[in-house]
């Protein structure tokens, strides 16, 4: 049953109340919010991820709340509780669905601990596993939207997850997030897609999400294979595309700095990063023009 | 499955959670995280063969919390290693205490685990011998403003914080036990006459009854109470660990009495009773220590009991956050005296505010 | 012994050292301290002989031979090696 078929009433009181329960990719998710942006988002966002049954086990029980007192009425605050941890001081409120996904991600990036979480965007194509570490000034979510909308599976646009146990990839695929310029840039590229209400004034300038492409929904729990290349992007304007080489040694330092729990794999999680190094071609690609882009990556499935 | 501590129930029958059904690990997950005890509580299943009977769900945070535990217990093992290192050339025996000291001890609380810094006790007289040569080694100090140093240097039982310049680490350099504006103060000298030296390093901890009390002491007067339910069995585990001729709460009541921290010892020995129904204390007669009158008594069982709960919405009972907050005070009345108190604390509430 | 694209463990006592050894350096890993070094990929070498207790004059002449200098500088050379490599505590 899909989050599409529950009534709307029986969205609201389930944020509301009980928890509002789904899975997305290999989690069971329950959200509570008094929030009427979060629950848009939610319904917007999500319709196509299955609903949990009531009494399943979830693994992360999130609330997104208006902080009360007099704050409901002066600068009103949102917040992000996960399991009593608050790991954020209060937002304001129109950044509320931000900080719904941004929470959810550090709750997984430092629980979830049987994957190896490289801070990254994540597709794949006919079984062919690529990332693009999230280097700040990148463009790697821009690149990461265009390229799912020209056939790449989306596995995931901020964390690859990497079995430790059977080294594949688990799917975790959420909406993708856009900042500032690349928000005008995809709505140009792929003016079909949808783009939800843009939040203002965030850390990271204006925010705004894009709806996966159904066919990455529909296939999230079909596990992808190992990854075979590591492309470090870096949009330059006016620049031509070009694809150089990397050191393998220079990779594993810079991935091992882009893992979010990598303190805490410790040995385990510096074996499977030379792992997957060592078995993926390591490259940095520039570029200024998507469609360019498009045509590179193409060539990598051949 | 409201107000019902699954956690507790667990310690007290690990054969249950073959029972149990997806609802109920869900809360239990979720209890266990907050009190942290959730890495105990792998440890706990695992070491009576029962890790097979988790689903495979629970099974992932179980683990994902052993891993950052084990990863905890491995950091703080080399910490231990490089502070042993840079005191090596004073010649005076460096006691580990709290949860360094598990780990030198190599008792099971050492395990399942998280370590935020590291604690040791030196005499008093070799103190600025030891902070040299800690600095040499590449530790500085922190809270560095002049009402901090002197709150420290002055009433503490221990140095400012100290941070290792690399590595990030802190260690808490300590000359006594509690601090010397405490209402109790036990004799420093017999406690390091009793200290007791671990091969093959030669590191050294209290004896097992002094460690024990250490952990007492600090639970119910340190006023430390997000992890209070962890502390607990800690002290729980030490004296399981230690009890090999069946004698040690006697030898910890006749320590106590020697130290005058009797008061303390009531408390435990009959928390330990009351919330984890601990059966080696029956040959104990909590009567012959010297209790509180009944008012303050029944005032202390509303308090304590309910601050030592799991830190959770579904077993929070009334008042917990009203409860810590009075044994908050009750802590640091018991440490400073009132007319040092309220300067401190009010302090302390304008430099929380700040942040 | 190196080869391309592999990934060494050498375990001695409590420490072990992973080389990845590609191009002109190895990524080296301390399990006991978490300490990561980019050391350069000969220098790797001798630290993992160093790590097998090899002896003294073997690990002159592997030097000789992999620098090409004479068994002076070789000496000098490892005693450097030996004193950095203490500092950093991946010797036991």
């Amino acid at each position: 049953m899909l989050l599409s078929d529950l009534s709307i009433e029986k969205i609201k009181s389930g944020l509301k109340i009980f928890g509002l329960g789904y899975k997305a990719g290999p989690f069971n998710i329950s959200v509570t919010s008094n929030i009427p942006a979060v629950t848009e988002h939610i319904r917007y966002f999500y319709s196509h991820y299955n609903c949990n049954s009531e009494a399943v086990f979830v693994d992360f029980h999130v609330e997104v709340n208006s902080v009360g007192g007099y704050r409901r009425w002066y600068k009103p605050q949102v917040t992000f509780v996960f399991d009593g941890y608050e790991p954020f001081v209060p937002l304001p409120i129109n950044q509320a669905p931000a900080m719904f996904e941004w929470g959810l991600n550090w709750a997984i990036a430092n629980t979830a601990h049987q994957y190896l979480i490289i801070h990254s965007a994540i597709i794949e194509k006919d079984g062919y596993g690529l990332i693009m570490p999230g280097t700040p000034g990148s463009g790697k979510s821009t690149l990461c939207a265009a390229l799912v909308n020209r056939g790449w599976r989306l596995l995931s646009d901020e964390m690859a997850l990497l079995s430790l146990a059977d080294g594949l990839i688990y799917p975790a695929p959420r909406p993708v997030s856009l900042k500032n310029k690349s928000i005008d840039v995809i709505g140009q590229f792929a003016p079909e897609l949808s783009i939800g209400p843009h939040a203002y004034g965030t850390d990271k300038g204006t925010v705004a999400h894009v709806v996966p492409p159904w066919s990455s929904i529909e296939r999230q729990h079909e596990l992808a294979p190992p990854i075979s290349r590591i492309v470090f992007p870096k949009y330059k304007a006016g620049s031509q595309s070009s694809l150089v080489q990397l050191k393998e040694t220079d990779t594993i330092m810079q991935l091992i700095e882009g893992t979010f729990n990598y303190n805490a794999l410790g040995e385990k999680g510096f074996l499977a990063i030379t792992d997957v190094v060592s078995n993926s071609k390591c490259q940095k690609f520039t570029y200024s023009s998507l469609d360019d882009a498009i045509t590179v990556f193409e060539d990598f499935t051949n | 499955m409201l107000n019902k501590n699954i956690f507790l129930e667990i310690y007290y029958n690990p054969e249950i959670v073959k029972e149990l059904v997806d609802s109920e690990w869900d809360v239990l997950i979720r209890q266990s995280r907050k009190a942290q005890v959730l890495a105990t509580l792998f440890y706990l299943l695992e070491g009576n063969g029962l890790i097979q009977y988790v689903p495979e769900k629970p099974l992932n945070h179980l683990l994902s919390s052993k891993i950052v535990a084990d990863k905890h217990f491995k950091d703080t093992s080399w910490e231990i290693n490089r502070i042993q290192n840079a005191l090596s050339g004073l010649s005076i025996p460096v006691v580990f205490l709290k949860g360094a000291a598990y780990i030198v001890a190599e008792a099971p609380n050492s395990k399942g685990r998280l370590f935020h810094d590291v604690d040791i006790l030196v005499p008093r007289h070799k103190l600025q011998e030891v902070e040299q040569s800690l600095i040499d080694h590449g530790w500085y100090s922190t809270h560095l403003s002049k009402y901090d140093q002197k709150y420290y240097r002055q009433w503490m039982h221990e140095l400012p914080p100290m941070k290792h310049m690399r590595r990030n680490t802190l260690l808490d350099v300590h000359h006594h036990i509690v601090p010397l504006t405490s209402q109790a103060v036990p004799d420093i000298d017999k406690l390091s006459n009793a200290i007791v030296e671990h091969p093959p390093q030669s590191l050294h901890t209290l004896s097992p009854p002094d460690m024990v009390l250490h952990s007492i002491v600090h639970l119910f007067h340190d006023g430390e109470f997000d992890h209070s339910l962890r502390d607990l069995i800690d002290i729980d585990i030490l004296i399981r660990h230690f009890n090999d001729k069946g004698d040690l709460p006697k030898r910890i009541t006749k320590r106590a009495r020697e130290l005058k921290l009797e008061r303390p010892v009531f408390y435990a020995f009959r928390y330990l009773k009351r919330i984890l129904r601990v059966k080696y204390l029956n040959q104990i007669d909590n009567k012959k220590i010297k209790r509180p009158n009944v008012v303050l008594l029944s005032c202390m069982d509303f308090l304590f009991i309910r601050a030592i709960t799991a830190h959770h919405a579904s077993c929070e009972k009334t008042f917990s956050s009203f409860s810590r907050w009075c044994l908050y005070i009750r802590a640091h009345y018991l440490r400073m005296p009132i007319q040092l108190l309220i300067p401190h604390l009010i302090r302390k509430a304008i430099m929380d505010d700040e942040n | 012994m190196l080869v391309q694209g592999f990934v060494l463990l050498i375990t001695v006592k409590n420490t072990s050292i992973y080389h990845h050894a590609l191009e002109e350096e190895s990524v080296v890993y301390d399990a006991e301290t978490g300490n990561l070094f980019l050391i350069p990929f000969l220098n790797a070498d001798i630290l993992a002989l160093m790590q097998r207790q090899t002896k003294h004059s073997d690990l002159i002449s592997k030097m000789t031979k992999t620098f090409q200098i004479d068994r002076q500088q070789a000496k000098v050379y490892l005693d450097r090696l030996y004193l950095e490599y203490g500092q950093l505590n991946l010797l036991n």
